[in-house]
């Protein structure tokens, strides 16, 4: 029984069939302390996990252009497509859900570090109109809040220089039958509580004696589930991560903190909002850290014009490789603001306030101008 | 790194905003009293200040506030720096008739029956509006934005108040303004010319950002298509300061990729090209060709600080004659890229 790829399918039923099988033959296979023991030892994971991996996409999948390795192929339905992978001559298949057509998630049991690499390429690309989705620290806390937390990384690079934060690097790994008070704990303790930021969170979905999945959700909206016996608890906790957390909060920022100046021939009306990165503590290097946000690669992917105002404020024209979109952006030592014209992407909102959590401040709260919090960090 | 400051005009721009619309920065006075901002630069035309004209005079203040329970309007002009004494005698006008307003009554919410028009100015240099004053006696009450002491305060510089007794206790105390962001109007008219590579640098992004969302075999549309459907606050800009922005962008994109016609307008689509179904900047990186810009864009300002008086406004009338722009001619004769002493093909 069981199988290390996905086979080909032609339907959504065979799909979520497919899908509970390869749950079940990952959790037969699974020898947990050996796995534990290969971390603890600095070597890779031997583990297999079903990959539920979510992309953010501005376009219909027709007009994405792939690379020479990589193929869709039609199934009996509309919306789940079959993502064909060749790498060194071996095939293997991937399902793409395409149901929400701007969220779409593609499930996968090949290695880990393999699908990634195919999946950065297709999203990484300039002008590629996909991106990932980005979860910062304090969405990753809310969603895993109602849960039991098995396993946790926390991943804080203070690439500026912070100095109110008084580490250069921070990386944590922990596996515990509940972590919840551990991560308690870290986030109180003064030194570690200040670069803890999340990169990943792993909890137990169970909802009765029988039925129990292992999920872990990670900074770039991927969900690794590595045991359990439900497919129906991984759609459930995907759908609530996906489109009961995330896509509301970037529909929000596209609908009510977007600016629109509507003109005419007899005036120009304001309508919208601006949004507002808000950091606990001050960037020492305001100049520093504009020309690294303005690189063009990752992990921001922003080009632009800084315009220095004077040494603490800056006004930047920025235009998002994502999608070609583009914003203004002013920067104080502790705040960002943002003026999102109305449609330009959201999702460009959230990646860098993830990105300001991840290599600022782990305690940045993103706002509207008129002061409402949007995700309470 | 580069420095193009915003003008005064700017900055009281975002204040005029931010005292009409719900924000974190600064108390939206006026819209906690009733008045909500409605609009910017609304355009009155009063064609019985001067019957002969055409078109019609038409004053635009910088900021409309008003309320339609009170049918009570507000209107806020910023004096950045310059002054426009017959933009004064045109507001009184209007408060005088304020029946004209009955043109503009669906963006104000209200009607023109018991109407209660106030006209205020907003400024930052109270040195520059006294002496103004002096010459020519305002008759508006005057609001002092002190961006050191971060605070607004009513003045009783003209001895005017306001006729409103909701708009005089809105201004009562001073009002604390610890941050005045810039992002809700990153920029005004009062910008050029004296921030030209400002401007250029947003055009840039625009054109760029456009060319990115285009389908496989479409082409760019004209450049000031591009300027303001991408960019709509770009029709703040009067229609000449936009024209010769237009052309300055069209003289570097020709530089930076020969067009051969003389004819006609800047061919925008020879600055791309497509391979594979994707968008490709004619032999550069889009890293390089935003550095090539940025130089691009400096030295023009350059060249227009070098050349031309280009703050011409920020000279007080009362104590200087106005003087013709000597240069104006010769500005129109040569190309202003010429004098890049940047070879931008060699940066390939």
């Amino acid at each position: 029984m069981g199988y290390d790829a996905l086979p080909k399918i032609s339907k959504r039923q065979e799909m979520y069939g497919e899908l509970e099988k390869a749950i079940c033959n990952i959790s037969q296979q699974d020898d947990e302390e050996v796995e534990e023991e290969r971390i603890a030892e600095g070597k890779p994971s031997q583990k297999k996990y079903l990959k539920a991996l979510p992309i953010e996409s501005n376009v219909p999948l027709e007009k994405i252009l792939t690379e020479k390795n990589i193929e869709f192929l039609p199934t009996s339905e509309k919306n789940l497509k079959l993502l064909k992978l060749t790498r060194d001559k071996i095939t293997s298949y991937s399902y793409l859900d395409m149901l929400d057509k701007r969220f779409w998630v593609l499930y996968s049991l090949d290695k880990g570090e393999e699908i990634k690499r195919d999946i950065k390429k297709l999203i990484q690309q300039n002008n590629s109109h996909l991106d990932y989705t980005w979860f910062s620290s304090s969405s990753l806390q809310k969603i895993s809040s109602g849960y039991s937390k098995t396993r946790f990384s926390m991943k804080f690079f203070n690439r500026f220089h912070n100095e109110s934060i008084p580490m250069t690097k921070l990386s944590i790994q922990l596996s515990a039958e509940n972590a919840t008070d551990i991560i308690g704990n870290l986030l109180d303790n003064p030194y570690i509580g200040k670069g803890a930021c999340f990169s990943n969170i792993e909890v137990l979905l169970s909802y009765n004696h029988r039925d129990f999945v292992k999920t872990r959700l990670s900074t770039d909206g991927s969900i690794n589930i590595s045991r359990g016996n439900s497919i129906d608890h991984v759609l459930e906790f995907q759908q609530q991560v996906i489109q009961g957390h995330y896509k509301p909060i970037v529909e929000k920022i596209e609908q009510d903190y977007s600016t629109e100046y509507l003109t005419n021939n007899d005036g120009i009306e304001i309508k919208g909002d601006i949004l507002s990165i808000k950091l606990t503590s001050k960037l020492e290097n305001l100049e520093f850290f504009i020309n690294s946000l303005l690189k063009g690669t990752n992990p921001f992917r922003l080009l632009g014009f800084p315009n220095k105002i004077d040494d603490e404020h800056y006004l930047v024209d920025v235009l998002d490789l994502h999608n070609f979109g583009h914003f203004d952006l002013e920067i104080f030592p502790d705040e960002l603001l943002i003026n999102l014209p109305k449609g330009t992407c959201g999702n460009s909102v959230v990646r860098l306030f993830t990105l300001c959590q991840e290599n600022i401040d782990p305690k940045a709260k993103l706002m509207g101008g008129a002061g409402n919090a949007i995700i309470p960090a | 790194m580069q420095s193009f400051p915003p003008s005064e005009h700017t900055k009281l721009m975002n204040l005029s905003v931010l005292l009409g619309k719900q924000n974190k920065y600064v108390t939206p006075v006026l819209l906690e009293q009733g008045y909500p901002l409605r609009e910017l630069g609304l355009r009155i035309p009063i064609p019985a200040y001067d019957p002969d004209a055409v078109p019609p005079p038409a004053p635009t203040p910088d900021a409309g506030y008003s309320s339609s329970e009170k049918n009570a309007v507000l209107f806020l002009e910023a004096k950045g720096g310059g002054s426009d004494d017959d933009q004064a005698e045109k507001f009184r006008f209007v408060q005088q008739h304020p029946e004209t307003l009955i043109a503009t009554s669906n963006k104000l919410r209200i009607n023109e029956i018991n109407l209660i028009l106030d006209f205020g100015i907003l400024c930052t240099d109270i040195q520059k509006i006294t002496e103004d004053h002096a010459r020519n006696p305002l008759p508006f009450p005057v609001l002092h934005y002190d961006e050191a002491g971060k605070q607004l305060t009513a003045t009783n510089l003209t001895g005017a108040t306001f006729v409103n007794p909701d708009v005089t206790s809105t201004f009562a105390f001073p009002i604390g303004i610890p941050r005045l962001p810039l992002v809700y109007i990153p920029f005004s008219s009062y910008d050029y010319p004296g921030n030209a590579a400002y401007f250029i640098q947003k055009m840039m992004i625009m054109i760029q950002s456009r060319s990115g969302k285009l389908e496989r075999y479409e082409r760019l549309p004209p450049l000031d298509e591009i300027i303001t459907q991408e960019y709509p606050l770009f029709t703040m800009l009067g229609k000449r300061e936009f024209h010769d922005l237009l052309v300055t962008m069209e003289k570097i994109l020709t530089r930076l990729f020969p067009d051969d016609s003389t004819d006609s307008s800047y061919n925008i689509n020879k600055y791309r090209e497509l391979r594979k179904g994707k968008i490709y900047l004619r032999r550069r990186s889009l890293k390089k060709f935003f550095e090539i810009f940025t130089d691009a864009a400096r030295d023009y300002q350059n060249y227009r600080g070098g050349t031309r008086q280009a703050s011409l406004f920020q000279f007080d009338a009362a104590t200087r004659p106005p003087q013709p722009d000597i240069y104006a001619p010769i500005d129109e004769f040569f190309d202003p890229t010429r004098f890049f002493d940047h070879v931008y093909d060699e940066d390939e």
